[in-house]
């Protein structure tokens, strides 16, 4: 008797404990493997997310990559929204493998997205209208990104843990590249100044609610939670945040920059950033498509997957053949 | 060369080993071949590095990690870094030490002596598998293609083979 | 030869060449970067933008052998010109469609495909000559710049083929772009008014030598693709290498320098 006979002989509890034996035990999960439907559906939410925001995300950045302000920086933000897209491909490449059980494939992650049952990243919902905003984007959000990202190379899939491995070594050239944006113009002219405070105060409650809300009763769901029992993640929105804290406040503090919340302090005692918390309603309104770009960015999608699509069309007679 | 000189390029040489692609963490810029020539007069050294391609934003980077990494190398006081284009930087420069270190990336090294224009045979570098389908050339970065495995049904990346065209 | 040892009149086509390889790629890698995020599926984005963010560093190492031979900044060359100066083909800085890449873009696959495919046809042709210029420093780029154009050709190609053979809407919307593209290709042919000293300064080939291999290399293709060849491509609205341009290229130069130009003085 085979090893895959017997297990198939489990009935449904056995193959559970097996299985949070097996990621308990640090054993990477594959995509041929038997996993609960909860996993798979928590899985599917979570990358094709993680996904289709690195898509998205492309989008603000993208209004900058003509009109950024030296040939270099042409070169450098052309880079980054390019690795963003090759990120996207990759992770849609997993969660389309996860989909394929459920009988779901590109088309449908897509057609989730225009019909906002797929949700993207509260930050790629908002306004970007100056060149200082593009450097807080590749600085703070790729920054915040890195953050998250780096507590799911350990997840519990092997080949979101994989891809993952690449993409955060790259995230980490793009916050790179967003400092030395954000260097240039707080030693630069008092113009230069003011559009970057202007942008980080833009941006300031949005980066908050990058992380999530502290519990699930801000938002009634228990995503979080979940994914941690199954070693998805390791941290909670509320860990992940104060890190973010613990490595940027000091750097923006430094540059002379003031972060719009004059309650912010570190507190010895709990060891903890003290913040004026986002207003997570707003959150709620924002990745639900009603952020100040959210319906924009999300037309430009729409407008060119139905304008090209006469090239699939085309493209799938001649696989056809 | 005198003892003495021959000491400081082998100091300098293992702080370039420090020195990584900006995107690839585990890869140095000597794994990849980047480093053409490394030469010491008195206390300064000069270094010339070939760009793996013409349009790269990191060589700003690069330029100061190699600055930095030379800093802390005893009786250098200055280091000039030129890029240069000539030779060309091919894949085939690339270390076997670099081609291990990429496949732990899940990046598959190049073939070796690769003709442009020819295909080239690439495999999982997760399982070793050659039952791979090509999904994209062009990959997340400019000199990477993106892959995928139907035996470990992981995807991956691939280094495009470049070589010299004469 | 090095910069030491060039003639006046041999620099002089030194430069117009040099402006004109550089505003090429300047120009359609910008129209390429507009297409960002709406390209006809992801693995396009993926591709497209690799494609433009290259030619963007083509521009840049011809902007930098231009700034090494005594013409200003790249950045100012780049950013400050004023529209008439640009040495660009004026089919390489037309729009991709109604609309902006910000508004509404209504861009058009079809005409991006020819576009591209006819100048990466060209563009290995001019490499594959210049591979030998007499200029050392625009030799060493040239062969740097081929092993990347190589995966453009190779990837044009294949859409430009795929789309040709394909179904009936695509071959109406691939033969009426190859309409649009041949009234103004002519002027990525030709090597403008200073034509004959850029030859006689061994920079690179004939422009009739190299015309006839374009030529010769599309007529085969669509001969392949079941497609008749048209005849010589023209030049119907000027020579952009005389510095004659469309409005097209106005606003593309107020885009691509609307921040530097705020203030050039200041770093960025
Ligand atoms: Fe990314
Ligand atoms: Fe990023
Ligand atoms: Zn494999």
């Amino acid at each position: 008797m085979t090893v895959g006979m017997s297990f198939n002989q489990l009935s449904e509890e056995e193959k559970m404990t097996h299985f949070l034996d097996r990621i308990n035990a640090g054993e990477k999960i594959e995509p041929d493997d038997w996993m609960p439907e909860d996993y798979r559906l928590q899985l599917i939410r979570l990358i094709s997310m993680h996904g289709i925001s690195e898509i998205m995300g492309a989008l603000p950045e993208k209004e900058w990559v003509p009109k950024a302000p030296s040939l270099h920086r042409k070169l450098a933000i052309m880079a980054k929204v390019q690795d963003e897209m090759g990120h996207g491909q990759l992770l849609l490449r997993v969660a389309e493998d996860l989909m394929a059980p459920l009988g779901k494939n590109r088309h449908d992650i897509m057609e989730d997205l225009f019909s906002g049952k797929l949700k993207f990243h509260n930050v790629f919902h908002m306004d970007a209208p100056t060149w200082g905003d593009a450097g807080i984007i590749a600085w703070l959000v790729d920054g915040a990104a890195i953050i998250s990202q780096s507590m799911m190379l350990d997840s519990s899939y092997g080949p979101y843990a994989r891809a993952l491995k690449r993409i955060c070594a790259e995230e980490v050239f793009h916050a790179q590249h967003g400092e030395s944006i954000i260097l240039a113009m707080a030693e630069g002219t008092p113009e230069q100044r003011e559009m970057l405070q202007d942008s980080l105060n833009r941006w300031w409650e949005s980066l908050i609610m990058f992380f999530g809300p502290k519990s699930a009763k801000e938002t009634g769901n228990s995503n979080a939670d979940k994914n941690i029992m199954y070693k998805i993640r390791t941290k909670t929105n509320e860990d992940l945040r104060q890190e973010f804290f613990t490595k940027y406040i000091p750097r923006i503090w430094s540059l002379g920059l003031t972060i719009p919340d004059d309650t912010i302090r570190f507190d010895e005692d709990s060891q903890m950033w003290i913040y004026k918390d986002a207003d997570w309603s707003k959150f709620k309104q924002i990745v639900s498509g009603n952020g100040p770009q959210s319906q924009n960015r999300l037309d430009l999608r729409r407008r060119s997957y139905k304008n090209n699509e006469w090239v699939r069309t085309a493209l799938a007679a001649k696989k056809a053949i | 060369m005198s003892e003495l000189k021959s000491s400081m390029i082998d100091s300098v040489m293992d702080a370039l080993g420090d020195v990584k692609d900006p995107e690839i963490a585990s890869v140095s810029i000597l794994d990849l071949g980047m480093v053409h020539e490394v030469d010491v007069t008195d206390d300064k050294v000069r270094i010339s590095v070939l760009p793996t391609f013409s349009g790269c934003p990191a060589l700003h980077i690069i330029e100061r990690d190699i600055k930095k990494a030379i800093e802390n190398v005893e009786g250098i006081t200055s280091a000039e870094v030129k890029f240069v284009f000539t030779p060309s930087w091919t894949t085939d420069r690339i270390t076997p030490e670099g081609r291990e270190s990429l496949k732990e990336f899940g990046i598959s090294p190049p073939p070796a002596n690769h003709v442009m224009g020819e295909p080239w045979e690439i495999d999982c570098p997760y399982c070793g598998s050659t039952y791979v389908t090509m999904e994209n050339i062009f990959g997340p970065t400019a000199c990477r293609s993106i892959l995928y495995c139907k035996s470990c049904k992981n995807p991956f990346e691939a280094m495009k083979p470049v070589a010299d065209m004469g | 030869m090095t910069q030491e040892t060039l003639k006046p009149q041999e620099k002089k086509a030194l430069i117009e060449l040099l402006y004109q390889l550089a505003d090429d790629d300047f120009l359609l890698a910008f129209r390429g970067s507009e297409w960002l995020g709406l390209a006809p599926h992801i693995e396009e984005d993926v591709a497209f933008s690799s494609i433009s963010q290259d030619m963007m560093g083509h521009a840049n190492l011809y902007y930098n052998l231009l700034e090494n031979i005594g013409e200003g900044e790249a950045d100012r060359i780049a950013h400050l010109r004023s529209p008439n100066q640009f040495r660009n083909a004026i089919i390489l800085e037309e729009v991709n469609g109604p609309g902006t890449y910000l508004k509404e873009p209504d861009y058009d696959w079809a005409f991006t495909v020819v576009r591209n495919y006819f100048y990466a046809v060209h563009k290995h042709i001019r490499l594959d000559s210049l591979r030998h210029s007499s200029y050392e420093p625009l030799a060493e780029a040239a062969r740097k710049i081929m092993t990347e154009q190589y995966y453009h050709l190779m990837h044009w190609e294949i859409w430009f083929k795929q789309l040709m053979t394909s179904t009936d809407e695509a071959i109406l919307r691939m033969t009426a772009a190859i309409q649009k593209v041949w009234k103004d290709f002519g002027g990525v042919l030709t090597l403008g008014p200073y034509y004959e000293d850029i030859v006689k300064a061994n920079l690179i080939d004939d422009e009739n030598v190299m015309k006839k291999r374009w030529n010769n290399k599309i007529e085969a293709v669509l001969k392949e693709v079941g497609a008749s060849y048209p005849g010589e491509p023209r030049m119907e609205r000027g020579n952009g290498r005389n510095g004659v341009h469309t409005e097209d290229l106005k606003q593309a130069t107020a885009t691509l320098s609307e921040v530097y130009a705020t203030n050039p003085a200041t770093g960025w």
